[in-house]
């Protein structure tokens, strides 16, 4: 062993980190070696140092520890973090359950406008991956959905294979569309779900409900998303799928069936009206989602959470490979939200999912992930730059992966 | 790298007590995993005050949706998302702060005197390791702050454990030379 070679072992052996074998040979190179041992009394002086100085205060741990388990209030700002307001839970159920209770009495009984009325507007389409049709209530033909983008009450809107696109409610509720997906807007505060996978996001202060409906309507059922939560159904012939992604728990009915609904919960109920729950691992729920969050103007932080709660675990268990699988599904269009992560600031934070982003984004990109890629070449870390100009030279030479 | 290290276990564990409503839990998954979240702070804040603010306001959200994390073993990934978020909007906020947290120089200069206070000190060799590259600093932070092997540490960052060695060999070998080449300059 020559002193380089014992040199980065030094770090290691202060901190017992050593091998029994690396040890010996560390040692008797010190044993030989009169600058090697200076360096090491060197650093056992600066570790001293170390683990003098930078000690943690038990007050500000005990704060930490008392400020995170009281009961909850809204979310404090930075400003007020060692003051907060708190608003106890008991309180915050009430104003659900009011509103709730509310919704009900505004919801109209006829939910089709009279014949001849101006069509109110219940909501917009806000962003989308490719081209969207729409059925007014007033025509009798599905036609592509035009600039004008305003869903009237009575409208049904339905999405081609492979393109998503995302809706605001006027109550400010958000919907999102997956591929060969068909919805139906009954009222600003009303929705029903045809065909397909579609997500929804409810405002702070206001519930949406939300029917759905297989074909023939063998199936039919509603629930109330009370406000603040996220949920997400799959519909196809033979049944719905309801995922309670986030917030209070709910009820859901149909003709013959009642159950309730918890958060993390995922409910199926087929057309003979059998229901089967389980829990769901909602890490990889969204994973259809990137290319639309990629494009809508403020999906950043969202599409960071998804990608991020997925490539954690890739590598680590088989859920994790499972992800990958989904996301190298969605092709190309799953290279660009990929590569959003990988240039946000938040994922500077994660180098190791970082990396498997890009690793992923370069087997998935063609031209349309140039700029960003190009962008990437002179990312500081080597890396992702190395990654990023190995795939432009694949997608300019036009070679397969 | 190990699957799960016993420390990632043992707050799995905490997670999952505390999902299924243990208030204790929470008190426990705090007070775990506090050292390692206040490195991660403390590396993107120069000044303790403001690093402390930092790591309460990061477990204030954290335990308060902790029912967002299904799994529990996403718990290190989303715990450190969050921390990293509340250290970013806090430099926006307080941009002079993020710079210096007392109105001396921070960077260490030869005229630094022999008989500094203990506070000064500290404050001192936080300058001196806030001029380390990032990731050495999140690092040798770690160290310090919280008990974990080099397998454990590796783990939590989400790298090898060879970069963990690597990373406190280095961080060791500048601070080491920045302290040396001061203790000649006084000498002179």
């Amino acid at each position: 062993m020559n002193c380089e070679q014992c040199n980065c072992h030094l770090s290691a052996l202060i901190d017992g980190e050593l091998s029994a074998t690396v040890q010996r040979e560390v040692q008797r190179h010190l044993d030989k070696c009169r600058s090697c041992r200076d360096a090491l009394d060197d650093l056992k002086m600066l570790d001293a140092k170390l683990t003098d100085q930078l000690a943690l205060s038990s007050n500000a741990i005990d704060r930490a520890v008392d400020a995170s388990t009281t009961p909850l209030g809204p979310q404090p700002s930075l400003a007020r973090a060692r003051w907060i307001e708190q608003i106890p839970a008991w309180s915050i159920v009430a104003v659900v359950a009011a509103s709730i209770a509310l919704a009900f009495v505004l919801l109209p009984r006829k939910d089709d406008p009279l014949p001849g009325t101006a069509l109110p507007t219940a909501g917009r389409l806000v962003s989308t991956t490719g081209s969207v049709e729409v059925l007014d209530p007033e025509s009798q033909r599905w036609q592509p959905f035009v600039s004008s983008n305003e869903l009237f009450i009575g409208s049904r809107i339905r999405t081609p294979v492979g393109v998503n696109c995302e809706i605001e409610m006027a109550d400010r509720a958000t919907l999102r569309l997956g591929g060969a997906a068909e919805l139906a807007i009954r009222s600003p505060k009303h929705i029903e779900v045809l065909q397909g996978q579609v997500w929804c996001r409810t405002s702070e202060s206001e519930p949406l409900r939300v029917d759905a409906r297989t074909p023939n309507s063998q199936l039919a059922s509603s629930m109330i998303c009370p406000a603040n939560s996220e949920f997400q159904w799959t519909i196809d012939s033979n049944r719905a799928v309801v995922q309670a992604l986030a917030g209070p728990a709910t009820e859901w009915t149909g003709t013959d069936f009642r159950c309730p609904v918890g958060p993390g919960e995922r409910i199926a109920v087929d057309n003979q009206q059998n229901v089967e729950r389980s829990e769901e691992d909602l890490a990889s729920t969204k994973i259809w989602q990137l290319p639309l969050l990629a494009v809508s103007g403020k999906g950043q932080e969202e599409l960071d959470r998804v990608i991020e709660a997925a490539l954690i675990r890739i590598g680590r268990t088989k859920t994790g490979y499972l992800d990958e699988q989904q996301i190298r599904q969605l092709g190309p269009r799953g290279a660009i939200p990929l590569l959003a992560y990988v240039q946000s600031d938040r994922s500077g934070a994660q180098v190791s999912v970082r990396h498997r982003a890009m690793q992923i984004a370069t087997e998935l990109a063609d031209e349309s992930a140039s700029s960003r890629l190009r962008q990437l070449s002179s990312d500081q870390d080597d890396t992702i730059a190395e990654h990023a100009k190995r795939a432009l030279q694949r997608i300019e030479n036009n070679v397969q992966p | 790298m190990p699957l799960t290290s016993e420390t990632q276990r043992e707050t799995e564990d905490c997670v999952r007590r505390a999902l299924s409503g243990d208030d204790n839990a929470k008190i426990d998954l705090v007070r775990h995993l506090y050292g390692r979240i206040h490195a991660l702070c403390q590396s993107q804040l120069r000044s303790q005050a403001d690093a402390e603010d930092a790591v309460q306001e990061t477990f204030m959200r954290g335990m308060a949706r902790l029912d967002e994390l299904k799994s529990p073993e996403a718990i290190t990934g989303w715990l450190r998302g969050i921390a990293h978020n509340v250290c970013v909007d806090l430099i926006r906020r307080n941009r002079v702060r993020y710079t210096s947290s007392t109105d001396v120089a921070t960077l260490p200069t030869d005229d630094t005197p022999a008989n500094i206070t203990d506070h000064e000190e500290r404050d001192h060799l936080m300058g001196l390791i806030h001029a380390l590259p990032e990731p050495l600093r999140e690092t040798i932070l770690l160290h310090y702050y919280d008990e974990m092997t080099y397998d454990q540490m590796a783990a939590w960052l989400g790298v090898a454990r060879s970069t963990v060695n690597d990373r406190l060999s280095k961080a060791r070998g500048m601070l080491k030379h920045q302290l040396m080449s001061q203790r000649c300059g006084d000498e002179l």
